[in-house]
């Protein structure tokens, strides 16, 4: 668990990198597009791929931040024991969607390597390239789920179900401040 | 068909389900029980060409944009400085809210980053002043909620793209709605506080004080020349524009000596965990519109409009219904994704301009942001407070509601005030 | 519905496209008209799919999409052979494409048949695919250093040979782009410019044709199997009728979409001024050239010596590019 929080924080970093250096390329190709009439070709083109790759490798972390939008309405309100199945039903809910997600992921890039699929641009990427980095971010994040899960049912044998709050819980109120404590502190630094 | 979706929606939403996993859960389950056809196998290719979308490469860009500003403290600089302007008037702080965030919104293109960047330096000014509680919430939450009216916006750059509208005009046109909705917004706070007779503040600043706090104002307009002034300049597309945005914050936040490694870790992570977030929304959202569309659903609602022989005005007023009611109740990305493509062509038949009609739909996403139970920018602004029921901002946010509705009104009533900026 | 098939079709954009006044009409009248009701089927465009349209012969293939529509220029990603009916600067009026798609049609079905399992049902272009400039253009000399958005390779190497810079980006951004100048022309049919409101920024029409951006409506080869072999045999009747219907279509949204935009006589497309720059003869000249050093190498490079020869011995044998 420890090591898959590393790598999922690990992660985000090199994708919001990523995102980063595509808007500094985006700044490139608009000055010398304004200036010479030259363009980098394919600037849009490689920063989609960034961002779908991106946005695969980016949301184990988002799960393990418990980040992904719940409705707490009701869930506030609920007892130690109907939270705790709330939060199994969610996960198995989400393992479900992403088990049939990757599959049929690994679909697309297996269809464009056996098809030899190359963009329909200039460029003319071969597409199982980004895809296969794509699926191998769902992956991971189906990885984690199962991970969570196993965690989930150890507490659940060790009779410990209130605890279950901090691995798969909704982000509560003081934890959210806690982080924009840290936050501001970040920038006092 | 549709009560089963509804209910099962509903029900999954209720029991804390993540959003995502729903819409997914729904379009796999309608999938398997209502056709013989495997619609779900389209799930990959859909996933693979929404997240593959350059325009939504804004999404993180816009939302890194806002990091950098929080983190660097400019956001913090800005509202201090608004506070000190607008204080005085009846209302006092709330108002600095509405203006920081009409301000903080020219430079962000999301609401939900509007309101927790704000409601993160607001919130603490509460506890110190001793303001009333309930609507000084609501004013961050509907403040929060320009971040999609005010250019640039996420919400306005999806739009664009299901309904093929160029999000130039979107953003010309949506420039004086939003300044008028933030304009109603304080009104609406100074006609408040004057029935509370409450939220006067006696805190004076100097002329002096006044203008020296002006330049802290600045990089939010610097950053906001950027990313429209290289729009109408033609030296950018809309997602270009949010690089260049991104990387305008980054030469400020550098030349406040605020730019470092740290910084730009704690960002990244930000980023990429709010993006993704959205974007497992966006996929499956993609998702679950196809198996609506083939399982005819959409066509059941064109049909029953259509059928129903109604004049263009009755058409809108029944579209701004379904949305305020549906608004409630779901999550506004999916909102916007599964219903669009079904509702947009009606109105647009109806002789509806889709510039206009894309202005309208923001103010109905930004409504749908502050109903109850389902409304993001309620439970952002909640998620900062440390204490206290989600009642309190719930019923904070209800004047601002009404407005938003009497804005919307206005609009139907008044296209024109829309039309007449988009063309140029 | 009282038929007793129900065809699941995923038809076309509904925006400019044949969506509304063609496809609609045949899969839900006239198939049920001729059929007794023994047919009925229902549809839905593109855009309400939210669909991109590059994944609807996947999707085909997979059993998803039972009948559908889509651009081979689409997925030429997934094979060049797809290129093939479409080079740039090849066809230059409607007839000759025709033609083109005629012989080179068993290529085609070929490739669909064996690598996606669909069965190709019959082709039908869009339009004349033309330049739309807001620059005074003059000719095809006058291309050089302009910016052009274009949405494919062949067009892109047609279009860099010429000396401009290629831009990609989506549709919806293309109006705005040429009215702020981040880019100067664009490429798309004369008819899709017009209904998009694309004469009322640029000024000037090129009418250089680049291509017809061809579609292809198809089946799953199961699908199809399993209809009764008198359904298909009227269908089949069906669809022929409603090839040629569609091909005459495109020849009038073809003219009306030039002379609309131009000023000239317009009678259910939008009424615009844009200056038609002529066509002259060395222009024709060069783009002969161009077809010839540029164009093809490149479609042979993407497809191979072997598909390349079996283009040329169907196709280029009667578009002699010089
Ligand atoms: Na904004
Ligand atoms: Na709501």
């Amino acid at each position: 668990m420890i090591f898959l929080r590393k790598l999922s924080r690990l992660s985000v970093r090199i994708a919001g990198g990523c995102v980063l250096l595509c808007a500094a390329a985006i700044g490139i190709e608009v000055v010398m597009r304004r200036l010479f009439g030259l363009s980098l070709g394919g600037v849009d083109e490689i920063s989609s791929y960034v961002f779908a790759t991106g946005v695969a490798w980016s949301l184990a972390f988002t799960l393990l931040e418990r980040a992904h939008i719940r409705i707490d309405l009701l869930y506030e309100q609920m007892p130690a024991r109907a939270r705790f199945a709330a939060d199994l039903l969610g996960l198995l809910s989400l393992l479900v969607v992403s088990v049939v997600l990757l599959q049929q992921a690994a679909q697309v890039a297996c269809t464009s390597w056996i098809f030899g699929t190359r963009s329909n641009t200039p460029l003319g990427v071969a597409l199982w390239v980004p895809q296969l980095i794509w699926v191998a971010g769902l992956l991971f994040f189906t990885l984690c789920q199962l991970a969570l899960l196993i965690a989930l049912l150890r507490l659940a044998r060790a009779g410990r179900i209130a605890h279950s709050g901090h691995l798969t819980g909704i982000r509560t109120h003081s934890e959210e401040t806690e982080d924009y404590m840290s936050q501001r502190n970040t920038e006092c630094q | 068909m549709p009560v089963v979706a509804i209910g099962l929606l509903l029900l999954l939403i209720l029991l804390a389900v993540p959003v995502g996993a729903v819409l997914g859960l729904l379009g796999l389950v309608l999938d398997q029980v209502f056709t013989p056809m495997p619609m779900w196998r389209a799930i990959g290719e859909i996933s693979w060409g929404a997240s593959t979308e350059f325009t939504l490469m804004a999404i993180p860009l816009y939302i890194l944009l806002g990091e950098i500003f929080l983190r660097s403290g400019i956001a913090s600089d800005m509202y201090e400085a608004l506070r000190k302007w607008l204080v005085w008037l009846p209302g006092g702080l709330m108002h600095a809210n509405i203006a920081a965030s009409t301000l903080f919104a020219a430079t962000s293109g999301s609401s939900v980053a509007t309101a927790a960047t704000i409601g993160t330096v607001a919130l603490p000014q509460q506890k110190k002043y001793g303001y009333g509680e309930r609507m000084f919430l609501g004013s961050i939450a509907a403040g929060g909620t320009l971040g999609i009216l005010i250019p640039p916006s996420i919400n306005m750059i999806i739009y664009g793209v299901l309904t093929n509208t160029s999000i130039p005009q979107l953003y010309l046109a949506a420039l004086l709605p939003g300044l008028v909705l933030a304009t109603i917004f304080m009104m609406t706070i100074i006609a408040g506080a004057g029935l509370t007779r409450s939220g006067r503040v006696a805190e004076r600043f100097s002329w002096t004080e006044k203008r020296a706090a002006l330049r802290h104002l600045l990089p939010p307009g610097a950053i906001f020349v950027v990313i429209m002034g290289s729009i109408y300049a033609g030296i950018a597309t809309p997602t270009e524009a949010a690089g260049l945005g991104v990387l305008a914050a980054l030469v400020l936040a550098w030349s406040r000596r605020r730019l470092n490694a740290v910084l730009l870790m704690a960002a990244f992570e930000n980023t990429m965990r709010t993006t993704g977030m959205i974007m497992l929304i966006v996929m499956l959202a993609y998702f679950l519109n196809f198996v609506l569309t083939g399982l005819g659903l959409s066509q059941v609602i064109a049909d029953l409009l259509n059928g129903a022989d109604l004049s263009p005005l009755q058409t809108i007023l029944l579209v701004i219904a379904f949305y305020l009611v549906l608004g409630c109740v779901m999550e506004t990305l999916s909102m916007m994704i599964a219903t669009l493509p079904i509702v947009a062509p009606i109105v647009f038949a109806a002789g509806y301009d889709p510039v206009w009609f894309g202005v309208v739909m923001m103010m109905l996403v930004e409504l749908a942001m502050i109903t109850p139970p389902i409304g993001v920018n309620l439970y952002v602004v909640q998620g900062v407070r440390t204490s206290g029921s989600i009642r309190d901002v719930i019923l904070g946010s209800m004047p601002f509601v009404l407005a938003i509705l009497a804005m919307i009104l206005f609009l139907v009533a008044m296209p024109d005030v829309v039309t007449m900026f988009a063309g140029g | 519905q009282d038929a007793t098939l129900n065809l699941n079709v995923q038809g076309g954009w509904s925006s400019a496209g044949y969506y509304k006044d063609f496809e609609v009409p045949f899969w839900t009248e006239r198939l049920p008209e001729v059929s007794g009701g023994r047919i009925g089927a229902s549809i839905t465009s593109l855009d309400a799919s939210s669909l991109k349209g590059s994944e609807v012969f996947r999707l085909m293939r997979m059993g998803v999409i039972d009948f559908g529509t889509s651009a081979l220029g689409y997925v030429a990603g997934d094979d060049p052979v797809n290129e093939g009916p479409d080079l740039a600067g090849v066809a230059l009026d409607i007839e000759t494409e025709r033609k083109v798609l005629e012989a080179y049609r068993p290529e085609l079905v070929r490739l669909y048949t064996e690598k996606y399992g669909i069965r190709p049902l019959f082709f039908y272009p869009a339009e004349a695919q033309v330049f739309w400039c807001n620059a005074p253009v003059t000719g095809l000399a006058d291309l050089e250093g302009l910016k052009v958005r274009t949405g494919n390779r062949t067009v892109a190497d047609f279009v860099s040979a010429a000396g401009a810079t290629t831009v990609t980006m989506p549709f919806g951004e293309v109006v705005t782009s040429l009215q702020r100048g981040v880019i100067d022309c664009a490429v798309t049919g004369t008819f899709s410019g017009n209904a998009a409101g694309w004469a009322e920024t640029a000024t000037h029409l090129y009418p250089l044709v680049m291509g017809w951006s061809p579609f292809m409506y198809g089946a799953n080869q199961r699908v199809w199997d399993a209809l009764p072999e008198d359904v298909r045999a009227l269908l089949t009747e069906e669809f022929d009728r409603f090839e040629d219907e569609l091909w005459v279509a495109a020849a009038r949204r073809n003219e009306e979409g030039l002379n609309c935009s131009t000023g000239g006589s317009c009678t259910f497309g939008k009424p615009f001024d844009m200056t038609l720059v002529p066509v002259t003869p060395e222009d024709d000249a060069r783009r002969g050239e161009i077809v010839r050093e540029v164009v093809l190498p490149a479609f042979r490079d993407r497809c191979g010596a072997a598909c390349f020869d079996e283009w040329q011995a169907r196709v280029g044998a009667f578009v002699d590019p010089s």
